[in-house]
Formats: structure tokens, C-alpha cells, sequence
């Protein structure tokens, strides 16, 4: 169940209604009954992966609290070492099996014997990257005495299988979800319209600009070969808006609809286009996941506690698991390395920069002129670059990545950008109005709440707005409305 | 609670407001005026119209011809007068085997098991994916067999508040327009479901080009399952299925052997025993058979009928293959005089 399609539009109202008419104490089982519905709708197969998950994680969680409190360390240790074993197994199963047997026969009849490359043809389970890295968080966060397990197996169940980051996230961790569930809240007007207002946010990011985009972008990457110059660079641009707006339109309406049954959960995209540096661009895009990275991989690793060397490695190590955590293609191992080759550049530069600094006196503060021009250069380059990655992430081959980036300085006629892409007049304007809009929104929150903000707004002006965007909305989707699904779907 | 669940309801009574009324009135392909359809010189869609008209009207027929709109012409009265059954033409706009077997099937859960069907196939048959009319307003099929969603879903379709107002443009050219010739009367879809069998339109010479659409796909093997399952279906309700292979004009013929027509004719004489009508043939070569180099003319339909029902078959013709009825041990025979003519075509 799609959250743009018809079936979540009846669902969602049901589930939502239902769930308040429920006395306070049962709702969590309505909200997990309702999320199992929906899960079960990608596949009821799946459904039996995600309940043993949740018994597995549930019982492992107690055995290692249990064993900590009688101090068998040994024994805590090698039931988390199981427990990881089984959860990543089960992963690699779903996910990484099939390519690494069709990347191993590939050699084998490459150097060994001829033979075709063996492919085994697996369906991942919807989210399942998703809610094994929050099962693996909770048990790690009790392997490390941060927190206690849960006792309510239904909370935790809702807490694993809450529909609305099931499927894409974002990766909300136990310390801040059950709390919110054990917690018996009335209904807050003002977070449900905060919801409601930020799943429109989300609907026009993913149907009108990441839809209407991927009209025009896909077949392009599909077929690489067929273009070349300024339709190539322009591609890899509309892409690098295309995948923002899909996933945290998908976000906002994940958080959106949280917020309707009163559950708060992490803020997963800050703005990440505005961003000054490749840093500061991954504190703003897939938080959720850059934090969970970090908190278990980067950390864990040592983090930059070491040598210089060292964390630079960690550094390396971290954004390649981010990599290949997005799916079991050469394509995202590699953009995890480009990623990590900026990351690591840029922690080079600033160590270079801190130790210039420590030696000189302090510079003169700078004027508000050249300050701006700094701040809106130092934004186009880190896009450039998040862009240039983004090639590889979206290539269907490495290849293909490598003719574009071979053949897209090659020609820049505006005429072939014309033919090539042949946009409609009302997609044309679809995007020509709503871009900007975004790139406004996003600039104005990166100081501001916006959706807050509107609080203040008079309430005709508010409706007229809300009147004015949903019907653009519904128009402009019903007119030939995709069947795109959300990107993250796939990871 | 009360308060918001109050204000989203006004909301959503405010946007149905704002896109249903418009939507409805308009109507471009009819949907919503199914049983009163206006002329508006738009292409109404025929394959949920007719559908539904047929299931609400089970009573007046108990035959139908099924197939593109190439079968049209075919008038069924005519058929009904020979066999004494009550006939209805069932054709649309790229009428598809899978569709018509789903007709089929919604006809028959609601009780309305025909006598004869009669199935006309050519190369749109398995040129056409079924999946491309799912997304086109005007052949968009209801969905019988489908849950509540799915049923809502077609309606929100023609919801399409976009498409609705530049018709209203098309309306208007097609509504000053006095020279505009009718391909369809629409009376006739409440009477025998035929096209306009009196239409005045002559054979234009400038556009002798085979007719192609740059969608078209070979799916033999899928529109041969789909066949079958029609078959399956007659056989197991005792329903007569007479299948039929419809003239095509020369140039589109020509076009449609490169692109695997006599191994659909092959695979076709596998799944079921049919009438062909196609190839290079006293019918076919004549410009003058047909509207353009899609549609036959009535005359076209009169021969095709008579051959069926009254084994009336001029005799050159039937050395052409026109009328021949193939099994799978017939076929050769037919292959062989198709590839000559082929052949001989091609010097």
C-alpha cells in the first residue's frame, strides 16, 4: 500500500478514526493491527519476516539484559554476536545473496569455466533495511547498557511495525518511539494539523516535482548511450532534485501521518541543498540514518577518538556501509566511496585549516558582501559535487556513470535539451512553479519552522492556500498520475 | 477532535466541490452519462459503456461480436436475420481478446450467458498490450472483478479536471464544424452496438500508408493464452465461439507480415479453429473496400457474414483464402497460399 495511492486515502481515515474511538489503553493495538494490515499488503509472506524479527529481537533484548545483570559477559556477548549474525544474515539473504552469486559465477566463468552467471531471483520484503536496522539498534542500545528492554511485546511489535516508517523510514530509534507509545496522550489538535500540513508538503514534493521528473530523467539514465552534452548534465541535475523530493517528500508524509496519532518522530532532511560543506550536507539528508551509522558503525569503530588516520579510515569505513546498505549494485558500493573519499578530503582540509589558524593571528572579520558571495559558492560546489555522486547512485551500471560523466561537457546545444527532453508546456510549469517554491520553503526553514509559522496566518489566507494547493494537487495527479514508486522502496 | 474532524470534513466537502461537479457535467468520454451518451466529438468510452450497457440490458440479445473497431461494420442485424439469434456488437476502439474475455466473464457472473460469440482477431489482437488501455480514458476498462478501491479508482480517474477542460475546446471545434463526418452514430449503441454503416466517406489515395501505431509490441504468445481462455470459457459454458481473422488492407498487411502475422495465424489455428479472412485478396487489394487502410467498409462486413453463416463464398476469392476455414490440418494449406501471394507480392 502505496501512501499515494487510493487504498492508503480509505485506510488512513479508518485507522485514524477507529484508533481514537478506542479506549486510550487498547490504541497501540489498533495502530499495530492497522500496521500489519498494511504491511501485509506488500506480501503476507513478508508479514511472518517482520513478526519473527520482532520475537527474535524481543527475546534478545531480555536474554542480554538478563545475562549483563548476572554479569556473564561472555555469554551477553555471544548472544549479541548471534543476534547480529542472524539479523545481517537475514539481510544479506534478502538483499546481497543473489548479487554476490551472480558477481562470484561471473568470475568463475570468467577465469575458471565458461558458464552463465547464476542468478537467483529474490524478493527483498518492503523496508526491510529499514526495521532491521531498529531492531539491531534496540538490542545494541541494551548491549551497552543504554537502555533497558521493553516488557510490553506489543509496544515494542507497534514500535517495529508503526506504518508509517515501515516501508522508507525514517529510522526512528526505541529511546525515542516507546516512550511515546507507553505514554496514554489525548488527541493534540495542533500536532495533528501540523501533520496534516506537512503531509501536503510531502504529497506535492513526491507527485508533482519527484514524479514529474522522473518522467523525463528516467529514460535518460535508462539509455545513456542515446545522449550526450547538456542533456546528460541537466539529467544528472533534475536528478539530484528528483531524489531529494521523493524521499523526504516520502518523510514528511511518514512524519505527517505519525503526528495524526500523536507520535513524534525524528526530523530526517534539514535543508540538506543549502548545506555549505559535504559535512553539513549529511546533517541535513537521511538524518536518521546518518545518526544510526554513526552511532553504530562510526562509533564502534573508534570514531575520531584515534589517530588522525584512523578516523579518516572509520570516516571511509562508515559512508561504504552506507553504500552498499542502499542495494546490492557496484553502483551504490561506488557512490559510497565517492562519498567517503569527500568525507575524508574534506576532515584533511579542516585539520589543514585548524592547524593554519592555530598558528597565525585571527583574520579580520569578514564584509557581509563577500561573506554571502562565500556562503552561496561554498552551496553551489557541495551540490555539485552531491550531484556528481549522484550519477553513480542512479547509473544502472558503472558504465553508464562513466559515459556520463565522459560525454556530459561534451556539447552544450540547448537544442538537443529541447528535443531530448520534450516536457510539456504543463509539466513545464508544474515544475517552474513549485521548484522554486520548494527551494524557498527550504531556504526559509533553514531558519524558520514554516509549517509553524503558518499558525499565525489569517484563516482565510491559510485556506485559501490549502484550498489552492490541494486541488493543484489532486489536477495535476489524476491528470495522467504516475505509478512511480518511492525510490527508497527498493532499499 | 470534534473541532478538526469538523474542519476536514468541510475541507474535503470544499475540494469535492471544486473538482466532482465540473468533472461530472463535462464528461468528456461519457462515463458518467452511460446511458444517455451526448455527441461531443469526443470518443466515448465505448468498452465500459457498451459493457454496462449489455449487463443492464441482458434481455434484448443473447449473441455478440466481439473485437476492435475494425469489426464495426459488421452489421449484426443482418447476422441476427441469418441465425435467428439476437446479435449486439460488442466492438470498441482496439477491442483486445484479454478485454473481451473479461467482458466475458463479468457478463456471465451477472447471469448473461450468451448462445454465440463471435471473436474478430488481426494484428492489433497481439500488436496492443492490454495494460497501455488501462491508463487511456476513452478504453479503460470497469473493473468487474475488482474490490471497492479498485472500482472507486476508475471513477477517480475521470477526475482528471485537466483533460476535462481542453476538451471542452475539442467540444466546441467539434460542435461548429457542420462538414464533420460521423465514423460513429452513437444512436446505434443503444440498438445493435454497430459504427455508422451509412457513412459517406471515400477512400483517400493520398494516404495509402499502412496504419501503425509506435506502441505496437508482439505479445503472440500472451494474446494466444488469452484466446484460449476465451475458448475455455465458451467450452464450459456450451457458448457457440465462432472466430474470424478480419481483411486487412493490403499496405497494413504487408506491414503486419514483417512483424510475425503468419505465425500468429499459426499459433491462432493451434488454440482455436477460425474463418481467415487476410491476406492478399480480391477484398484486400481494393482501396475501394475500405474507409482507409483500418476499416472495412459494410460490404466488406456483408462478405465476411455471408461466408460464416451461408458458406457464400465468390470462388476467387476463396482460392485467395478469403472465407477459409483453418484447423491446425488445414493450416499448411493456408500458409502455403498466403506465402505465395507474399512472394508474388514482393516481385
Amino acid at each position: 500500500m502505496l501512501f499515494t495511492s487510493l487504498a492508503f486515502a480509505i485506510f488512513l481515515p479508518i485507522v485514524f478514526l477507529v484508533y481514537y474511538s478506542c479506549p486510550v489503553k487498547y490504541r497501540y493495538l489498533v495502530l499495530l493491527a492497522a500496521s500489519y494490515y498494511f504491511y501485509a499488503g506488500f506480501g503476507v509472506a513478508f508479514l511472518g519476516v517482520l513478526i519473527a524479527l520482532t520475537g527474535g529481537t524481543y527475546l534478545a533484548g531480555i536474554g542480554i539484559f538478563q545475562l549483563r545483570k548476572k554479569e556473564k559477559m561472555k555469554r551477553a556477548q555471544f548472544v549479541f554476536g548471534a543476534f547480529l549474525f542472524l539479523v545481517i544474515g537475514l539481510l544479506f539473504s534478502f538483499k546481497y545473496l543473489s548479487f554476490t552469486i551472480a558477481q562470484v559465477t561471473g568470475l568463475i566463468s570468467r577465469f575458471v569455466i565458461t558458464m552463465d552467471p547464476l542468478t537467483l531471483k529474490i524478493v527483498v520484503p518492503a523496508g526491510l533495511s529499514f526495521y532491521s536496522f531498529k531492531s539491531i539498534s534496540y538490542v545494541a542500545d541494551i548491549y551497552r547498557k543504554k537502555r533497558l528492554p521493553e516488557k510490553n511485546i506489543g509496544h515494542f511489535a507497534l514500535y517495529l511495525a508503526f506504518f508509517p516508517d515501515l516501508v522508507s523510514g525514517p529510522i526512528n530509534r526505541a529511546d525515542h518511539i516507546l516512550p511515546q507509545i507507553a505514554k496514554k496522550k489525548p488527541f493534540s489538535y495542533e500536532l495533528a494539523v501540523y501533520g496534516l500540513r506537512l503531509m501536503l508538503l510531502g504529497f506535492i514534493k513526491k507527485l508533482l516535482i519527484a514524479d514529474t521528473l522522473a518522467k523525463y530523467v528516467n529514460p535518460i539514465f535508462d539509455q545513456v548511450e542515446n545522449y550526450r552534452g547538456i542533456t546528460l548534465f541537466v539529467a544528472a541535475i533534475l536528478y539530484t532534485i528528483e531524489i531529494y523530493c521523493d524521499f523526504s517528500g516520502y518523510s514528511d508524509i511518514a512524519i505527517g501521518v505519525a503526528k495524526l496519532f500523536g507520535i513524534d518522530f525524528v526530523t530526517n532532511f534539514k535543508s540538506p541543498y543549502f548545506a555549505t560543506n559535504i559535512k553539513k550536507f549529511w546533517d541535513g539528508w537521511h538524518i536518521s540514518l546518518s545518526t544510526w551509522l554513526r552511532d553504530y558503525v562510526y562509533f564502534p569503530l573508534g570514531g575520531s577518538r584515534g589517530s588522525k588516520g584512523k578516523t579518516y579510515r572509520n570516516l571511509f569505513i562508515t559512508f561504504l556501509i552506507s553504500g552498499i546498505w542502499h542495494g546490492a549494485n557496484w553502483t551504490f558500493f561506488l557512490w559510497g566511496i565517492i562519498h567517503g573519499v569527500y568525507q575524508v578530503i574534506y576532515r584533511v582540509l579542516v585539520d589543514l585549516r585548524n592547524k593554519w589558524y592555530k598558528n597565525k593571528a585571527v583574520l579580520k572579520p569578514q564584509n557581509k558582501f563577500f561573506s554571502c558571495f562565500k556562503t552561496i559558492a561554498s552551496v553551489l560546489i557541495t551540490d555539485l559535487f552531491v550531484t556528481f555522486a549522484w550519477i553513480f547512485f542512479r547509473a544502472n551500471h558503472i558504465s553508464d556513470a562513466i559515459y556520463i560523466c565522459r560525454h556530459m561537457f561534451e556539447s552544450f546545444s540547448f537544442y538537443w535539451l529541447k528535443i531530448d527532453f520534450a516536457m510539456t508546456n504543463l509539466d513545464l510549469a508544474t515544475l517552474g512553479f513549485f521548484i522554486p517554491c520548494l527551494f524557498f520553503y527550504d531556504y526559509v526553514s533553514t531558519k524558520k519552522d514554516v509549517i509553524l509559522m503558518m499558525n499565525k496566518w489569517l484563516l482565510p489566507i491559510r485556506w485559501s492556500i490549502y484550498l489552492v494547493l490541494v486541488s493543484m494537487l489532486i489536477v495535476l495527479y489524476l491528470h495522467g498520475g504516475t505509478g512511480q514508486s518511492f525510490i527508497y522502496f527498493k532499499f | 477532535m470534534k473541532k478538526f474532524l469538523i474542519k476536514v470534513f468541510v475541507f474535503v466537502f470544499l475540494i469535492a466541490c471544486l473538482i466532482i461537479p465540473v468533472n461530472y457535467l463535462v464528461d468528456p468520454y461519457n462515463v458518467f452519462h452511460a446511458d444517455k451518451i451526448r455527441d461531443n466529438g469526443i470518443e466515448p468510452n465505448k468498452n465500459y459503456i457498451k459493457t454496462k450497457y449489455i449487463i443492464e440490458n441482458g434481455e434484448k440479445y443473447d449473441s455478440y461480436l466481439f473485437g476492435s473497431s475494425r469489426v464495426g461494420f459488421i452489421d449484426v442485424d443482418a447476422i441476427s436475420k441469418i441465425t435467428g439469434e439476437r446479435f449486439y456488437n460488442m466492438m470498441y476502439s482496439e477491442g483486445l481478446p484479454a478485454e473481451n474475455l473479461n467482458t466475458l466473464k463479468a457478463m456471465i457472473k451477472k447471469g448473461e450467458i450468451p448462445k454465440t460469440v463471435m471473436l474478430g482477431v488481426d494484428d492489433i489482437s497481439y500488436l496492443v498490450d492490454p495494460m497501455l488501455h488501462e491508463k487511456q480514458l476513452f478504453r479503460m476498462a470497469f473493473p468487474y472483478d475488482g474490490n471497492l478501491s479498485n472500482k472507486v479508482s476508475f471513477y477517480l480517474k475521470y477526475m482528471d479536471t485537466y483533460t476535462t477542460m481542453q476538451s471542452i475546446q475539442t467540444t466546441n471545434a467539434y460542435k461548429n464544424d457542420e462538414k464533420q463526418e460521423k465514423m460513429s452514430d452513437l444512436s446505434q449503441l443503444y440498438i445493435n452496438g454497430c459504427e455508422n454503416l451509412n457513412l459517406e466517406l471515400t477512400f483517400d489515395e493520398n494516404a495509402n500508408i499502412p496504419y501503425w501505431a509506435d506502441y505496437y509490441k508482439e505479445r503472440i504468445p500472451e494474446c494466444m493464452e488469452e484466446i484460449g481462455q476465451i475458448k475455455e470459457l465458451c467450452d464450459e459454458y456450451q457458448i457457440r465461439l465462432i472466430v474470424f481473422t478480419n481483411p486487412i488492407h493490403y499496405t497494413t498487411y504487408s506491414k503486419d507480415v514483417r512483424h510475425e502475422y503468419l505465425l500468429f495465424l499459426e499459433e491462432l489455428a493451434k488454440v482455436v479453429p477460425y474463418y481467415n479472412f487476410s491476406g492478399y485478396n480480391g477484398v484486400t487489394l481494393n482501396n475501394a473496400n475500405y474507409f482507409e487502410t483500418s476499416h472495412y467498409k459494410p460490404i466488406v462486413g456483408e462478405k465476411i457474414t455471408s461466408a460464416i453463416f451461408e458458406d457464400k463464398i465468390d470462388d476467387d476469392l476463396k482460392s485467395q483464402g478469403f472465407g477459409y476455414y483453418v484447423t491446425p490440418d488445414s493450416f499448411s494449406e493456408l500458409l502455403k497460399i498466403l506465402e505465395n501471394q507474399r512472394d508474388s507480392i514482393a516481385q
